[in-house]
């Protein structure tokens, strides 16, 4: 029951993060460059903030979509020794790609908090953007959650069963 | 225990860890955080942990990515690759070969403005293909040509290969935009002489096309305008040092918005999938990007890459030697791994070396790229042929391999003329505003 209510909302989870992500970050981040670069040679008044804030919509896109990423198989990982491996040595792969991935998630998570709680201690903001970063640090800190919780419900992602999505794109 | 041979011994478990289908990204990342811990302790490697991310993850130069990437999805979902092809054909079109021949061009115009070689052949390919079977082309050339070709759109820029390899190794974006320029042109006319020379040797191969007035030729310019305009502008710009890499990016997008709106091929259907699509690729490649830095750090810290910069150099292979070695290696890596995947675990460890010999890292950056379209149409992975045989079903996987080698022999010239005179990607770098 847990594990389904688990699989549930994480699943929602990642995939508004996801939503998030497309229509709104990424939209944002190629508005303002452009915005930016039209600022700057047509009207001779650059946006001093621009960076800062393109970092920041950068970091949200590109960790929005990290849990729908693994959901979807869309991580490169080599296929040549793994489809040749019978069912029970591709579960063993598969716990072993969830360890690696969790291992790695999980201290990320945890001094995200920490560096978060030091943030909003300090006040710290960007360099030119005066907005405080600690929610930014939150945000990594949430979506490291829930990629946690789209590895342990769904251990195996969907790339195992589908052909190689991520070369699609080289 | 040694350093050395913690190295040593974290770079066993990542080729375990890859070999068991582990995504590579988090592969190296768990046996970066493994070593960090091992080496430096908790909380040491919990800082690296969250650091790495969140300064790579806003770093200027990395937007780049997800925009250049944007501006081929538009492209390519938009539909606007067919013009190119016409207006080619219509003035080589009649020469012996002429539609395999204008299908290298296009695929080289195609890759000015996507810088991605799967999309360039799934694209061209749908395209060329009908017609190369009606004028009885043979599947062989067809097919190979269509898929060699595909791997001009990461060599010609903009190129998603040439901003990892420049965000991995903080090489200039747009010296490495601009050092492809000529080893692609260079390329796409090898590839073009291939085609010629066998079909003028064997005319069965690829009989001329259908002929054009010069009315039509004329008109058919105009066809090539959107493209020729996209990659003056992107690359213009960046060579006259008007726009960084990044503000590149974001004009082209807008450009090509501009263009395909005003060809009435633009919906809300393409731009979302083009959004979908960008936000897909650009996290995977963020991910590995997060992944090489951490084992990278891990290996820094033990010591390891400095005892292979040493052993290579007091092998005394010299330059040629070392970039033969490192030919065979990709070629056998490129068997097993993805392109991304092959740069990521070679770069940490070669990049060091290369400066050592005195190799310009924006040359290797090209060097690394050609290596990358080998592996592309090489088997056992080669992914452009996987996206030709879904595009011609009919041709068995063996031809168009078999297609692709007379094009391989020409890319692996291409690359010998690039060790024996480097300026062939230096010349217009140096030249740069």
């Amino acid at each position: 029951m847990i594990i389904k209510q688990l699989d549930h909302w994480s699943q929602k989870a990642s995939y508004w993060l996801y939503k998030f992500g497309v229509y709104g970050s990424l939209p944002a981040l190629f508005l303002l460059v452009t915005l930016e670069v039209i600022l700057r040679y047509a009207f001779n008044a650059p946006l001093q903030w621009s960076r800062d804030a393109n970092g920041l919509l950068l970091l949200m896109t590109l960790f929005s979509a990290l849990p729908y990423a693994w959901d979807r198989g869309f991580h490169i990982r080599m296929e040549v020794i793994y489809s040749r491996f019978s069912l029970k040595w591709k579960g063993v792969a598969d716990i072993l790609s969830a360890v690696a991935s969790i291992g790695f998630f999980a201290l990320l998570t945890v001094q995200a908090f920490r560096f978060a709680r030091y943030m909003f201690l300090t006040t710290e903001t960007g360099e030119d953007l005066n907005v405080q970063l600690w929610p930014f640090m939150i945000f990594i800190a949430l979506c490291g959650i829930i990629f946690c919780a789209r590895i342990l419900i769904n251990p195996f992602a969907e790339s195992t069963h589908e052909t190689n999505n991520s070369s699609q794109w080289i | 225990m040694d350093l050395i041979v913690i190295g040593i011994l974290g770079v066993f478990l990542l080729l375990m860890l890859i070999a068991f289908g582990v995504p590579i990204a988090f592969a190296m990342a768990f046996t970066g955080v493994l070593g960090l811990w091992v080496v430096e302790g908790p909380s040491s490697t919990m800082a690296h942990a969250a650091l790495i991310p969140w300064e790579h993850g806003r770093d200027f130069i990395f937007v780049a990515v997800p925009l250049f990437v944007l501006m081929g999805q538009l492209f390519y979902h938009a539909g606007l690759a067919s013009d190119l092809y016409e207006g080619l054909r219509k003035w080589v079109g009649r020469v012996p070969g002429g539609m395999a021949i204008s299908s290298v061009l296009a695929c080289g115009g195609f890759g000015a403005v996507t810088g991605s070689s799967i999309a360039t052949v799934a694209t061209m390919g749908t395209i060329v293909m009908p017609e190369m079977r009606r004028f009885k082309y043979d599947s062989r050339l067809a097919t190979g040509a269509l898929a060699a070709s595909g791997t001009l759109g990461i060599l010609i820029p903009p190129s998603l290969i040439f901003i990892f390899y420049g965000v991995m190794t903080e090489t200039s974006i747009g010296a490495l935009f601009i050092a492809g320029i000529i080893p692609g042109v260079i390329t796409a006319l090898m590839f073009s002489s291939i085609i010629l020379f066998r079909c003028i040797a064997n005319p069965t191969l690829g009989p001329k096309g259908p002929s054009a007035t010069w009315h039509e030729r004329l008109s058919a310019i105009g066809r090539l305008g959107p493209v020729t305009a996209l990659f003056i502008l992107i690359i213009g710009g960046i060579y006259a040092g008007i726009f960084t890499p990044t503000e590149a990016a974001g004009v082209g997008c807008a450009g090509v918005l501009a263009v395909a709106s005003l060809q009435k091929k633009l919906n809300w259907n393409a731009i979302s999938a083009a959004l979908r699509g960008t936000t897909l690729i650009s996290t995977m490649i963020f991910a590995i990007i997060v992944g090489g830095y951490m084992v990278a750090r891990f290996l820094a810290v033990t010591g390891l890459t400095n005892v292979i910069v040493d052993t290579i150099i007091a092998a005394e292979l010299g330059r040629v030697g070392f970039l033969i070695l490192l030919i065979l290696l990709y070629f056998v890596l490129g068997a097993m791994l993805d392109v991304f995947g092959m740069l990521v675990l070679t770069i940490p460890f070669f990049l060091p070396v290369v400066l050592e010999l005195g190799i310009d890292p924006i040359w290797f950056g090209v060097f690394v790229v050609i290596m990358a379209e080998l592996a592309l149409i090489t088997p056992p992975i080669g992914a452009n042929v996987f996206v030709m045989r879904r595009v011609a079903p009919e041709v068995p996987m063996v031809e168009i391999f078999r297609g692709v080698f007379p094009f391989v022999i020409g890319e692996l010239v291409v690359l010998m003329l690039l060790i024996m005179f480097p300026d062939i990607a230096l010349w217009l770098v140096r030249r740069m505003g």
